[in-house]
């Protein structure tokens, strides 16, 4: 097994490092340098001509309409209106151009990163899934891949414009008439305050509102699911009563965000108006004594409306920034963990042939919490072996060491007479097939979850599916193998479920089949035909058992009691019955049950 | 139901739509304000009239703060009636969902029913918002833009300078369906593409067990590929809508410039009327570039609304009201030969059953899955509708009885544990307000629940999570036992329920409801035989028919599917030596 890292290490690292994880967002683009640097170029260009527009129109007023100078060829009120025209035209063909452009490059980026991030994902061992939990990986390989896409679509292009816009009136406006510009500024810090406290009260509403809806759809999803009881307790007017109180909360919050949201974009406008009024009055002054020209009064009441909408755009995307970073982080807090499995290296590999050898094997998910204790076993190729014990004895984590999904502290484990740091992973996970208790079954068809993507024919599957006895109740499904499997196979009964595992194990023809026995409550009926295919689909494989039934257990060439982490009792069942240790003992409960004495 | 929404809260609109139009006639003058104000300015060599400009500024001033006014009041009633109605929506739709028969629920997803409760009613509301706002501002800005443009500058500037704008709104409707169907495409593919997400990573051990990664990976490459390229594709067309606005629009700047311009060099209108003139060309941009966004949203809302109605539209169980019905139920039950099959299925799910059960009998129902257990439990809850003459309790047919007079008085454990995420003392409570601590300590005792209480820190007041997951599934399993005990009902009823916890506990369980249940009637489902040993009847369900009935001891003489079932289980119970540490 190749790990970079010790994996706990690596996520205390990447707490305790600062992460830049705008930055690393920022450096995905550096590939497409050159189309970024065609779109500044193009961004330049569209702000030039939306700036130029007001400055076209003081020419004509001051130019042509006030003081009545001769029109000459372009320099005419025709030209200029020409000049408008073609600015406009050239900022609109600008701006298509910059906005596909730009956009593909972040679809491009998103897409990358979202590929990147699912292959990290699978290569993750499982002890990571452990711990990062498996809803946690979905929500990073979704939703926060999601807010990434707002920050390349819309920050990307829209930030970037709006700041050169913004400079671009500040530089215009001051070279046309400083103290106007200075006035035309004044009312700036009178919208700085505005929005700072507006948006101040509707974060903290925002946050109240979230957790609030969040409440409403967990106690809604949570009364559909619980439907049958509420029905059943005739207690549908408590919920109901329950339900209308946190509706109103809710509502409340969101009139508050209304009022809110009224008072600042409305309030925006009123700056804006009492600044054109200022600007006025200033010109006044300033045309009365002669040192300003209408023109550039009117160019600045333009250019005003122009510079707020840059300002109010700005003060969104914080929000937008500030969610795409946390988004980032998580992100890559994922993709900067090293500890990741490689299925294609190490020496060994090739067809599993079925030997099994654990030599003083210790193992601990987490520091010196040891699971297994120097346990050591062999079991021979072809032969049935069975580890019994109660709950936590460490059976299932055996399982879990012999298909490699977690490395070991000590000792060594063997497949082949090979150390299994040697195999590739790949060939070992396809010669040792674990089924599990619970069984996973994807959306698609019947067939599909057998197949499980490795495209064997048909005949293979058929033959699995007879060889597991799964035949029976496939056919009774309208489509056979064609059936569709609903999500997590809800249609399935669990007896269906776990003989459609057995057929997909069995399709892989794994050299050693390991098999988790379901504890679940089966008819006894289906019972008695999983315990009949079990018999078939170990036949000429080595088959290990973490096995209930007393059945499974007695024909087993070796048995293991499990407990405490090492191995107690070994042997076949006489050897063992006769022992008199802990399995006599629980057979013996058994038997005695068998007729009819009650166990304490 | 939008209707019955409008007559109960229609009324919020009337001052909403009056101060919208109020605020956007407001809007409408300060151009004029503006361009009388410049004119002012406009005196060359004259001197400047200091008192007429100042008044335009203090117009321009006084129409901001007024326009502010009443902009607050329009969306203060338009917005947060869009609130209400989600709102609304939203417990209606709660209502409805109480009021649906099992069948409903079976037929339908937790996930698929959310999805109405969220996204349809979100997409009802933004069209109630947003596209009612956007209209009536829209429209009535265009209205009186015009107005004015006409009459204080100049009609025949207007309407040539206006000739180019319905050529953009043709191409913003043309673009605009264009992108949403696009848009409709990104989404689905973007559904499945999380969906698969969050199957492999669910099923992540399965796929590594099968060494199937390589595989996993390149279909996720694939999926997100062709996610790229469908959203490169809608961005390249929605891209064109605003340029192609601003080109329309630019034409009609251009026509404005040269006519306005000769114009006031002819002396037909002023500097100041040229300056409104293109003011209001703006002002008329914004509800065009909004075009698109109204057409989406309402298509959304259309579509949204549409499957909330088809829910709200749907039958309800016909019920009669709870005060009719005094009769305190005893428990007598008595089925006569029930015949029962579910709608559009010419099969039987039960055929010719017949039961008596006088109060404080015990019934025990064996059978396989599929043997009409269950349909037979929902007909007595009335959870389905029984076909009349065919079940009676206390000797009144159960169709003259209200469900909830039923429901009232059965205690129900069902077969899948189901908890509310609260204490566990809420939960046993379930909103019976005489039920006690004493009560509740008591059925605790019944249900074996007490015995686990020390592991819990506080007690029955511990919180028992989600769904009641802090709980193993034995605990919850006891927890719904309690819950139902807690109710002193007449009638009991067992789903399955003693089959999932281990021998021991459904001994002790039974011998404790033994006291429990002097005088109460009870039907117990079962798998296991063990469980209905004790009881004055038991029957065999097959095939929806009772094959066998009697006694445990009568059925085990009768040595058929009962004795055979017996032997089997004994064996199986043997085997299940080593299974029995597990809960």
């Amino acid at each position: 097994m190749k790990i970079a890292k010790k994996a706990s290490n690596v996520v205390e690292e990447a707490k305790l490092e600062k992460r830049h994880s705008l930055l690393k967002l920022a450096k995905m683009l550096i590939p497409y340098k050159w189309i970024l640097l065609a779109c500044v170029l193009l961004t330049v260009m569209v702000n030039l001509a939306e700036i130029l527009k007001p400055y076209v129109m003081k020419i004509i007023i001051d130019d042509f309409l006030t003081s009545g100078i001769a029109q000459h060829g372009l320099y005419s009120i025709t030209g200029m209106g020409l000049l408008y025209f073609v600015m406009i035209a050239l900022g609109a063909v600008c701006s298509l151009m910059h906005t596909r452009l730009i956009n593909k490059v972040g679809q491009k980026i998103l897409n990358v990163l979202r590929v990147k991030v699912f292959t990290h994902i699978n290569r993750m061992p499982l002890a990571a899934f452990d711990r990062y939990s498996s809803g946690r990986l979905i929500t990073r390989a979704t939703n926060d891949i999601e807010t990434i896409n707002e920050f390349y679509t819309d920050i990307i292009v829209n930030l970037f414009k709006d700041v050169v816009l913004l400079v671009g009136i500040i530089a215009v406006m001051l070279q046309m008439d400083v103290k106007l510009a200075l006035v035309g500024f004044s009312t700036i810090p009178l919208i700085v305050l505005i929005t700072l406290v507006v948006k101040k009260a509707l974060r903290k509403n925002f946050v109240k509102m979230k957790a609030l809806i969040g409440r409403i759809n967990g106690f809604f999803s949570e009364n559909i699911d619980g439907m049958k009881t509420v029905q059943a307790f005739n207690r549908q007017k408590n919920k109901l009563g329950e339900f209308k109180s946190l509706n109103k909360e809710y509502y409340d919050s969101t009139l508050f965000q209304i009022k809110m949201n009224s008072l600042l974009r409305p309030l925006m406008e009123v700056v804006n108006s009492l600044t054109i009024a200022l600007l006025v009055v200033y010109g006044y002054y300033g045309i009365s004594g002669g040192i300003l020209e209408l023109g550039v009064v009117y160019a600045f009441t333009t250019y005003i409306k122009q510079f707020f909408e840059p300002i109010n755009d700005l003060a969104e995307k914080y929000n937008t920034i500030q969610s795409a970073a946390v988004s980032a982080d998580r992100v890559f807090e994922i993709l900067d963990d090293g500890d990741q499995e490689d299925p294609h290296a190490g020496e060994k590999g090739g067809r599993v042939l079925g030997k099994v050898e654990f030599r003083h094997v210790w193992f601990a998910y987490e520091g010196e919490n040891w699971i297994l204790k120097d346990v050591s076993f062999t079991i021979p190729k072809g032969s049935k072996v069975a580890f019994v014990g109660p709950t936590g004895a460490g059976k299932t984590t055996i399982i879990n060491l012999i298909s490699g999904f977690y490395p070991i502290q000590k000792g060594e484990i063997l497949i082949d007479d090979v150390p299994i740091s040697q195999w590739k992973l790949e060939d070992l996970r396809r010669g040792v097939c674990v089924v599990l208790q619970e069984v996973f079954l994807f959306s698609g068809t019947i067939e599909e979850n057998i197949d499980l993507y490795s495209g064997t024919s048909r005949e293979n599957i058929q033959r699995a599916v007879t060889l597991s006895a799964a035949d029976t109740f496939i056919s009774k499904h309208p489509g056979g193998l064609d059936a569709s499997v609903s999500e997590r196979g809800s249609t399935f009964s669990s007896g269906e479920r776990q003989l459609l595992s057995f057929a997909r194990a069995i399709a892989h023809d794994p050299a050693v089949l390991v098999l988790d026995e379901a504890t679940a409550n089966i008819d006894s009926n289906t019972e008695q035909v999983i315990q009949q295919s079990i018999k078939m689909i170990s036949k000429g494989r080595t088959a290990i058992f973490i096995a209930h039934r007393l059945s499974t257990i007695r024909d087993c060439d070796c048995i293991y009691v499990i407990s405490n982490g090492q191995i107690a009792e070994q042997g076949n069942h006489e050897q063992l019955m006769r022992l008199g240790g802990i399995y006599s003992q629980w057979s013996g409960k058994a038997s005695r049950r068998e007729d009819g004495a009650q166990p304490a | 139901m939008i209707r019955q929404f409008l007559r109960k809260y229609g009324w919020r609109y009337i001052p909403g739509v009056i101060f919208l139009i109020i605020n956007t006639y407001i809007l409408s003058w300060t151009p004029v304000f503006l361009g009388n104000a410049i004119d002012g300015l406009n005196q060359p060599g004259g001197a400047l009239d200091q008192n007429y400009i100042f008044t335009q500024v203090l117009y321009m001033v006084i129409a901001a703060v007024l326009a502010f006014a009443t902009r607050y009041i329009w969306r203060f009633y338009i917005n947060g009636n869009a609130r209400n109605l989600e709102n609304y929506l939203r417990e209606e739709l709660f209502i409805k969902f109480q009021n649906m028969p099992a069948s409903f629920y079976t037929q339908n997803k937790t996930g698929d029913l959310m999805a109405l409760a969220i996204n349809d009613i979100g997409a009802v509301r933004m069209t109630a918002s947003m596209v009612v706002a956007n209209i009536l501002t829209g429209g009535s800005t265009l209205v009186f833009s015009i107005g004015q443009m006409v009459s204080e500058v100049n009609g025949k500037l207007a309407l040539l300078s206006l000739l180019p704008i319905p050529f953009a709104v043709f191409c913003v409707i043309y673009i605009g369906r264009r992108v949403q169907r696009k848009f409709k495409k990104v989404q689905t593919m973007f559904a499945s593409m999380s969906g698969g997400i969050q199957e492999k990573i669910m099923g992540m051990r399965v796929i590594k067990a099968f060494a199937q990664e390589d595989k996993s990976i390149a279909d996720f490459t694939n999926q997100s590929e062709a996610m790229k390229d469908a959203n490169i594709d809608l961005n390249n067309t929605s891209a064109l809508l605003n340029p192609l606005i601003q080109v329309f629009f630019g034409i009609s700047f251009l026509i404005s410039i040269i006519l306005g311009s000769n114009m006031v060099m002819k002396g037909e209108i002023s500097v100041g009327d040229l300056v409104a003139f293109n003011n209001y060309i703006i002002m008329i941009m914004g509800p065009v570039v909004s075009l698109g966004r109204i057409i989406n949203n309402t298509e959304r809302g259309r579509a949204s609304m549409e499957r909330l109605n088809n829910i709200f539209s749907l039958s309800e169980i016909p019920e009669k009201e709870f005060e009719q019905y005094d009769h305190r139920i005893r428990g007598d039950i008595s089925i006569r030969n029930l015949v029962y099959a579910y709608e559009n299925d010419a099969m039987n799910v039960l055929d010719g059953i017949s039961v008596e059960l006088k109060q404080g009998q015990v019934l025990g129902v064996v059978g396989e899955t599929g043997s009409g257990k269950t349909t037979l439990i929902n007909l007595l809850l009335k959870f389905q509708p029984a076909p009349r003459g065919s079940i009676f309790i206390d000797g009144v047919d159960i169709c003259d009885i209200p469900a909830q007079a039923i429901r009232e008085s059965i205690g129900y454990v069902p077969q899948e544990e189901f908890l509310f995420n609260t204490s566990i003392a809420e939960n046993i409570r379930f909103y019976q307000e005489d039920c006690t601590q004493e009560t509740i300590d008591e059925v605790s005792e019944y249900s074996d629940l007490k015995k686990d209480m020390y592991k819990f820190s506080d007690g029955y007041d511990t919180a028992v999570g989600e769904r009641g997951r802090y709980l193993s599934g034995g605990q919850k399993k006891r927890v719904t036992i309690a819950r139902a005990i807690a109710k002193k009902p007449s009638i009991l009823i067992f789903d399955d329920v003693l089959s999932s916890v281990d021998v021991n506990t459904e001994k002790r369980i039974l011998q404790n409801l033994k006291k429990t249940m002097e005088g109460k009637t009870a039907i117990i489902i079962s798998q296991r035989i063990s469980a209905l040993q004790g009881a004055d009847v038991i029957i065999y369900l097959e095939n929806g028919k009772i094959a066998e009935r009697g006694t445990h001891e009568q059925l085990l003489r009768l040595d058929g599917l009962y004795a055979h079932l017996y032997r089997q289980q004994n064996k199986q119970e043997e085997n299940e030596a080593f299974g029995e540490e597990q809960e």
